[in-house]
């Protein structure tokens, strides 16, 4: 049997090293770099997101190993260096005009805080160390994009600093390149040494007072055989996050030098759980320019970048998903048809009889009850043209519209015909979403299935939606192995990503620190909007997906004093950033409704799959402080939808 | 050089024969202060099988990386264990809890403070038990005391005692503890990579075991490793439980490493000394073979039992290997593990001293 590799399934851009970076330059979508503002390179450009949202994606494109894959072969990248010369990354023959290198802080500084004598060798073995990382990038970088005829590429290379950072580049290697590399290899190797043994070792730290690199950088020139090379460099620090608190306070007030003239970018996990923070001189917006990545990509479509207009987040998957799967849907079953367009692609008759049983039970409900009969004639009779999947949509969204109906006051005076023109302003999209969702429930038809349904549950999360992705494209190639063609039907489609909904959710404990308090609070939250989306009338409707906390209870519950006294505080707390700070809810902090501030607490959409809610970001139901500190210490039935699941025949 | 070639591991009835030879010194005792049912069952069976003095060193753990509900057992072992000491006329010490923010840097921590106390200077042969330790303190810890094994005899640093490192090995028992949560991926205190540049070829050696799926695909997903080699309990008590590892794992060895058949390893599940030569074969061969490459980097990891960890550990010493570690952020039982007792094996894995002379 022919055996498939499943183009989703290729690795993320943090393992990019061996796969060939042409090829992951091929899969990647150039509207994301429109995630980024246009001002990129006068103050520090501060990235926060999810995880799985980008981040590191963003770095790899401006990296020089991109930027010299870029620039070889340009012919297949046209799109990408585009926007990279809109960007001033490349010039217009497609040659870096800067040169990114990316210094990962998720490795070794933490621990420096304990294993350090006291706090200040702990400041200065920091700071030491990462100058030794920014250098020893910056050489790796200077390696990736500066050519030679013959011999080392670091021998003919010098760096020209400003008049105010000799000293620094002095304290750094000095400006030849190769004695650069010298210096940042053996910092590194006699800092690692210390903080790698297992036996005491009591020597003085050999430290920094500063972060030297970057002033060494700020300004300089980069000399090639002693020529200017114009190329500018852009330092990329990745997962600010990892640092502990006070390693991340020193680099972020360094890198919030006004002074500084060096391109920098920082990107960190984003975290609504700790107090608004003051960064640099406590004029955070002045000193740099924060990118949110999520709302960055909910404004795509709206906004224009660099001149041009951009598109839709929904748009961008799509080019991802279709620069993956083409290539592999052509070579296994000829198939021309793009990825989204094979979800989006017709059923044929295939729901037929389970919406036929779905008009037949609701049809009846709707004429079983008493009250005015005549008042909804012509509606039943426009739903009675309708056929198949339609039809069913039509009858719940009408019962529910009617149930609404009933509840008016007047109803029994003037039990006038209503016109379809007062149907359709009774109803609307939402309504007919929250009557697709009744439908899957007491159905079995199929809710979460199409591409724009697909690009929803991503959630503005590439990670998850290739993960999703992979997941439908497995089925694909059942499909395929089966001769069946590549079509997906949208009940399979469905079963898959309740599935794959059902495994995210079983992983929670085993991938994420205290996974189960994070779960006994999404299991409260889902019952909430459970029980709001499921009323009869939909109030709510498409449905609720989140709950609220106001802003003065999260003031109380960053609070430690105050998390002591409540029971069950620290638990929220605890899950409240643990759920956050790994994307399963999305915390809108600061929304003002209802008169007063609100922290909106959204479940991640591919956990609503789990639950059968919809997947929007609309519907809240607030709770105070004090109930959801409750919820951490009360047991929750986990109301999931296992009989749909049943119901979602996918032989 | 190669330090265990002869090897010295007592099992169950070797055990007793070892700890029944005539001496006169005490025997200094170390113990994790873990909530593991089988804390104490090492050392049940030496106060059983010896008339030396046992003096105790309990090394206290964090508090907050186990459940609630397991807290109790770790007050029970600490009695227990102190119990079975006074028994023998010794005393217990207590290695205390280093201040710290960073778990990955614990491990080093305690190794440090134990040296710096100086206590295994006042004996000749010293027991580490490592069934309630986790293996990022176990790791550093043992490897402090071979360090100083091995140094030269000259050297102030040099200890010339007798180490053995225990542990009551149960694969039932192990599937009952409930690991929580993934910590970021980290080498073990004393095993990161030589460093300096960076290996231009990876090999990445798991040992794979039950219920360590997410932690290996994270090690995956963060090593980006050229070549993977995952080793299998075999021969094991249990002849289906490698099968059962390769079932729990085939996604991410089928679909997502793409494995070959080939690179699998097959390790005796009750034999460390087995892996350790294993290991050691297969780094040579690497290293000959892609060394005109580049620089070769072989990471081991371990998702295993306690017992085959030592394995790793030996290895990883002995060639200057890094070791990754992906934490669990919690502890828990699945159920008591009482019920599974009857099927506790205790090892002694004699690692230097007298038998090495």
């Amino acid at each position: 049997m022919r055996s498939y590799v499943n183009p989703f399934r290729s690795r993320t851009s943090e393992q990019l090293a061996h796969q060939g970076l042409d090829r992951y330059l091929r899969t990647f979508g150039a509207d994301a770099l429109d995630l980024l503002p246009d001002e990129l390179w006068e103050r520090l450009l501060l990235i926060r997101s999810a995880p799985g949202a980008g981040k590191t994606s963003l770095l790899r494109a401006v990296s020089a190993e991109a930027l010299r894959v870029l620039e070889g072969r340009r012919h297949a990248h046209e799109d990408l260096l585009e926007r990279l010369e809109g960007m001033g990354v490349v010039d217009s023959d497609g040659r870096p005009a800067v040169m990114g290198f990316r210094v990962p802080l998720g490795r070794d500084f933490r621990a420096i805080v304990d294993l350090e004598t006291d706090a200040t060798a702990g400041t200065r073995t920091f700071l030491r160390l990462l100058d030794a990382r920014i250098i020893g990038a910056f050489c790796d970088a200077i390696e990736c994009v500066v050519d030679v005829d013959e011999g080392s590429v670091l021998s003919v290379v010098r760096v020209q600093a400003e008049a105010g950072g000799v000293t620094a580049l002095e304290r750094v290697g000095g400006p030849a390149a190769n004695g650069l590399r010298a210096w940042a290899l053996r910092a590194e190797k006699e800092i690692l040494d210390r903080l790698d043994a297992v036996l005491p070792r009591d020597e003085p730290v050999d430290g920094h007072a500063a972060l030297y690199s970057v002033r060494a950088l700020s300004g300089s020139t980069l000399l090639v055989h002693d020529e200017a090379s114009g190329l500018r460099p852009l330092l990329l620090l990745d997962d600010g996050h990892e640092l502990a608190a006070s390693q991340r306070k020193l680099l972020l007030d360094a890198l919030h030098d006004r002074e500084l003239q060096l391109a920098r970018w920082y990107t960190e996990r984003y975290s609504a759980m700790e107090p608004e923070e003051l960064v640099g001189d406590g004029e955070p917006r002045r000193n740099h320019v924060p990118v949110h990545l999520e709302r960055e990509a909910q404004r795509m479509g709206k906004v224009t970048r660099r001149g041009g207009k951009t598109r839709q987040f929904e748009k961008l998957l799509a080019d991802i998903a279709g620069r993956r799967a083409s290539r592999p849907l052509q070579q296994y079953d000829g198939e021309d048809r793009s990825f989204v367009e094979l979800l989006d692609a017709d059923d044929g008759n295939e729901l037929d009889e389970r919406a036929e049983r779905a008009v037949t039970t609701i049809r009846q409900r709707l004429h079983d009850a008493p009250e005015a009969p005549g008042r909804y004639a012509s509606w039943f009779a426009d739903a009675e043209r309708l056929r198949g999947l339609e039809a069913a949509q039509r009858w719940r969204e009408l019962e529910i519209v009617i149930d609404r109906d009933r509840d008016r006051p007047e109803l029994g005076l003037f039990a006038v015909e209503l016109t379809d023109e007062e149907r359709r302003a009774r109803s609307g999209s939402s309504i007919r979403e929250g009557a697709d969702l009744f439908l899957r429930r007491e159905f079995g038809l199929p809710f979460y299935a199409g591409s724009e349904r697909l690009s929803k549950l991503s959630a503005e999360n590439i990670e998850q939606y290739l993960n999703l992705s992979a997941d439908l494209f497995d089925e694909m190639l059942v499909e395929i192995t089966l001769r069946r063609g590549a079509d997906l039907s949208r009940l399979r489609q469905d079963a898959a990503l309740t599935a794959a909904s059902d495994q995210f959710w079983q992983d929670i404990p085993a991938r994420r620190v205290g996974g189960r308090g994070i779960q006994q609070l999404l299991r409260h939250i889902a019952k909430l909007c459970r029980t709001e989306t499921y009323r009869p009338k939909a109030p709510y409707a498409p449905g609720v997906t989140g709950t609220a906390l106001s802003m003065d209870d999260r003031k109380r519950l960053l609070d430690s004093e105050v998390r002591t006294r409540i029971p069950g505080a620290q638990q929220l707390f605890d899950a409240l950033g643990g759920a956050i700070g790994h994307n399963l809810l999305r915390a809108h902090t600061d929304r003002s409704v209802k008169n007063d501030r609100w922290m909106i607490l959204y479940l991640n959409r591919l956990t609503c799959v789990r639950y059968g809610l919809p997947l929007g970001y609309g519907g809240f139901r607030e709770r105070p402080l004090e109930e959801m500190c409750r919820w951490m210490l009360d047991e929750v039935e986990d109301l999931t939808e296992a009989g749909v699941q049943e119901s979602l025949n996918v032989a | 050089m190669t330090y265990w070639e002869s090897p010295l591991l007592a099992a169950e009835s070797s055990f007793e024969h070892m700890w029944s030879r005539p001496g006169d010194d005490p025997i200094l005792f170390v113990v994790g202060s873990g909530f593991d049912p089988r804390a104490a069952a090492v050392l049940e069976r030496l106060v059983a099988t010896t008339e030396r003095r046992v003096d105790g060193r309990l090394v206290n753990l964090p508090e907050d990386a186990t459940d609630l509900a397991v807290r109790p057992l770790v007050a029970e072992n600490r009695a227990r264990i102190g119990e079975l000491i006074a028994q023998t006329g010794g005393e217990l010490g207590e290695q205390p809890l280093p201040d710290f923010h960073d778990a990955g840097a614990l491990g080093r921590l305690i190794s440090r403070g134990f040296q710096r106390s100086g206590v295994l200077d006042a004996y000749r042969e010293v027991v580490v038990e490592i069934s309630a330790m986790p293996r990022s303190v176990f790791f550093p810890l043992i490897r402090g005391v071979l360090e100083r094994a091995h140094a030269a005899t000259a050297e102030a640093q040099h200890w010339g005692g007798d180490l053995h490192v225990a542990v009551c090995e149960n694969p039932e028992a192990d599937e009952s503890i409930l690991e929580e949560g993934t910590t970021p991926m980290a080498p073990i205190g004393g095993f990161a990579r030589a460093h300096g540049e960076a290996s231009r070829t990876t090999i990445w050696v798991p040992v794979l075991g039950e219920g360590a799926l997410a932690r290996a695909q994270r090690l995956y997903q963060e090593l980006d490793p050229d070549e993977v080699c995952p080793v299998l309990p075999w021969p094991a008590r249990d002849p289906r439980r490698g099968d059962r590892i390769v079932l729990e794992h085939r996604a991410l060895l089928f679909d997502d490493i793409r494995i070959e058949p080939r690179n699998v390893i097959y390790a005796a599940e009750r034999n460390p000394f087995d892996l350790y030569r294993t290991l050691g074969r297969l780094h040579d061969r690497y290293l000959q073979s892609l060394s005109p490459l580049g620089s070769v980097g072989m990471v081991l990891s371990s998702h295993s039992s306690k017992l085959l960890s030592v394995g790793v550990l030996l290895t990883a010493y002995e060639h200057g290997l890094e070791v990754q570690h992906v934490s669990p952020g919690t502890y828990g039982l699945h159920h008591g593990g009482e019920e599974l007792r009857e099927h506790d094996e205790i090892f002694d894995l004699w690692l230097t001293g007298e038998p090495y002379r």
